[in-house]
């Protein structure tokens, strides 16, 4: 018999006990565990997702909203840009890419959003591959065709050949206001991306105006659109166009490519200091929402490091509650022949094994844990935390597991200078 | 022939208000291999210290022990750790069996400490003495879940599963109704005996001691002076 199996059976001796102390080195780790997790995946996550969209220009206002607006399909878009201003965008030798992307109507809550095929050659890097792959079928040529992300193919079974009819508003409504007269049918399905562009529908600027030519007249009527004053000379394209056309024929936002970095710079200062729009990094108001976010997840953090002090406590007080009882065993066993050494290391390997136990149930807790909250905020925002295995959580249970051996070690001294004899009389 | 011999062993206690009490004291005394010997004396006479010094877990304040050549005194703790393991087993008033062990684990502990046989030889032999003390059906129990009769049979058959030079027994039967006390005596008596062990049984019970080969008290030992061997 080794003195694992001796360790194993003192701690089984006294089953309650260990088990309710391995819960409570379990839930302290995987609370611990699965906050520092999920942070580091919701970053890696959305800066994935963030990175093909470029420079984002949109009309003067909120950047976060500009932010949600493209990369996350949430939120009201902001007022819109005119369609000339993107031409200009487009037609600049400075700029490699300019893509319209427009907010509007939705269907079962899916944003739609007008763009053109050149959407779906970004990338975060001009060597990188497109972002966006088809899964099935083919891009929009036609007005009236939309290619839809995964998710959305997955959630409302829109399969290729489909057709859907899309509502105004950003959100499903009880009584929607539907474009009866303009159905769309779908002819392309992107790969999942597990990003939030895995719940939009992209239809061509075509099909997004017609639809809003209806959308504008209501808006004239109405008073709801908002149009941003071309102040650049936005009205040589459309100067035969009304505000109310200019609103229909906008654009939410440009994502920009600049052929170099100090274009790029050039262009985000311009842009800022110009009093039509807007230009925003995302990576640079993300690191200000994750700095937002960070004290919320230091909160999260120290609690769960207080969970964790409380159950190396819990270890401690485990320990030195059996410790009466450990006497007479350590007595037992000194009696038969066991060294000093051989009882300390039994006592030591109770702790780790105790600790142990916890730890493992609680490295895996962690892990259940972040995936079922990684679950939820893939299928609620599309968003995907990466939870691959991360050495750094085996690092965390390893100095657990130090503790609960040093918080042994005081119980395992007490079990080397047991006087045998004295326990060895009669209870 | 010789196993124990013990010359001018003296135990002292400290006590609480500082001053030195003798709580033994042997100038000499013999045991021969295979003997089986009764000590007899009232409760706090000192046998168990005696017992206590003759394993090796108490040392003696001054004197000398001498089991199979070995000087116990003069031996490194984890040498005396390993003698005990191997040559010693040890019975106890209130079994002392481990109490997350079961009856079989009970018994492998000790032969974890003081049997050179392997590990699959050690498992049979354990088993084999549990099946010889009647408790082959009650090899997984737990202590617990065993009788106070049967967990001194346990405890008898973890003694022996080293097949140790001397056998100490302290009040084996104390605890015990005198019908199982009567059995446990005879496994006792006779597993020493199938052994080749010495058998030292402290009890103050003269019809127990009445089935050693001779008896001797603890008045007896501290009388006799150390020229004078116990016959």
């Amino acid at each position: 018999m080794s003195l694992f199996s001796m360790a194993w059976r003192g701690l089984m001796a006294r089953r309650a006990q260990t088990l309710i102390t391995a819960a409570v080195v379990m839930i302290g780790l995987s609370v611990t565990l699965a906050v520092l997790l999920l942070s580091s995946g919701a970053r890696q996550g959305i800066e994935r997702a963030s990175e093909p969209f470029g420079l984002l220009i949109g009309s003067k206002g909120s950047a976060n909203q500009l932010v949600f607006n493209t990369i996350f399909l949430m939120d009201k878009p902001l007022a819109n840009l005119s369609y000339a201003y993107y031409e200009r965008l487009a037609a600049d030798p400075e700029i490699r890419t300019a893509v319209p992307f427009a907010l509007g109507d939705q269907y079962r809550g899916r944003r739609l959003v007008g763009t053109t095929p050149a959407f779906f050659g970004l990338s975060a890097r001009p060597a990188d591959p497109p972002y966006f792959k088809l899964r099935e079928g083919r891009l929009f040529d036609q007005p009236f065709e939309a290619v839809v992300g995964a998710e959305v193919a997955a959630r409302d079974g829109l399969r290729i050949g489909d057709t859907f009819v899309s509502e105004h508003g950003v959100a499903a409504s009880a009584e929607p206001d539907e474009h009866g007269e303009h159905p769309y049918t779908v002819v392309g399905i992107l790969e999942r991306l597990h990003a939030p562009s895995d719940q939009g529908i992209y239809v061509s600027m075509e099909s997004y105006w017609q639809s809003h030519d209806h959308g504008a007249d209501e808006a004239a009527a109405g008073g709801e659109a908002h149009v941003v004053e071309n102040a650049v000379g936005g009205g040589e394209a459309h100067a035969d166009e009304s505000p109310e056309d200019e609103a229909a024929h906008g654009v939410t936002a440009i994502l920009v490519k600049p052929n170099s970095y100090i274009g790029l710079m050039k262009l985000y200062q311009q842009t800022n200091a110009g009093e039509e729009a807007q230009a925003v990094l995302p990576g640079q108001t993300l690191a200000m929402l994750f700095d937002m976010m960070g004290s919320g997840e230091q909160a999260l953090r120290g609690i769960g490091w207080v969970l964790l002090g409380m159950a190396g406590l819990t270890v401690c007080l485990s320990l030195y509650s059996s410790a009466v009882e450990r006497r007479r065993s350590v007595a037992i066993l000194r009696s038969l022949g066991a060294g000093r050494r051989q009882v300390m290391a039994i006592v030591l390997l109770e702790s780790a094994l105790m600790t142990g136990l916890g730890c493992a149930l609680g490295v895996l807790g962690a892990y259940g844990l972040a995936a079922a909250l990684a679950g939820y905020a893939r299928s609620h925002v599309s968003i995907a935390l990466p939870l691959g295995f991360d050495w750094s959580s085996i690092g965390l249970a390893a100095l657990v597991l130090a503790a609960g051996i040093v918080s042994g070690l005081a119980p395992a001294i007490g079990a080397y200078r047991t006087e045998t004899a004295r326990h060895l009389s009669p209870s | 022939m010789t196993l124990l011999r013990l010359e001018n062993v003296v135990k002292r206690y400290r006590a609480p208000d500082g001053t030195e009490l003798t709580v033994l004291e042997v100038p000499w005394w013999e045991l021969d291999r295979g003997e089986r010997v009764a000590l007899v004396g009232p409760s706090g006479s000192g046998k168990s210290t005696l017992l206590h010094l003759l394993c090796g877990i108490v040392r003696p304040s001054s004197g000398s022990i001498t089991l199979l050549g070995e000087r116990l005194e003069t031996m490194k703790e984890s040498a005396l750790d390993r003698l005990r393991a191997s040559q010693v087993g040890y019975v106890h008033q209130s079994f002392q069996l481990l109490p997350g062990f079961t009856a079989l684990e009970n018994v492998l502990a000790a032969a974890a400490f003081g049997s050179s046989l392997s590990k699959r030889r050690q498992r049979e032999r354990a088993a084999e003495l549990l099946e010889r003390a009647g408790l082959g059906d009650r090899l997984d129990h737990l202590p617990r879940q065993l009788s106070q009769g049967q967990q001194q049979r346990v405890a008898i058959a973890r003694a022996l599963v080293n097949e140790p030079a001397l056998l100490l027994a302290d009040e084996p039967t104390a605890s015990l109704d005198p019908e199982t006390a009567a059995r446990v005596m005879e496994l006792l008596i006779g597993s020493a005996a199938a052994s080749g062990a010495a058998l030292l049984l402290c009890t103050h019970d003269p019809e127990m001691a009445a089935r050693m080969e001779r008896s001797v008290s603890i008045k007896e030992l501290a009388a006799r002076p150390a020229a004078v061997r116990l016959a």
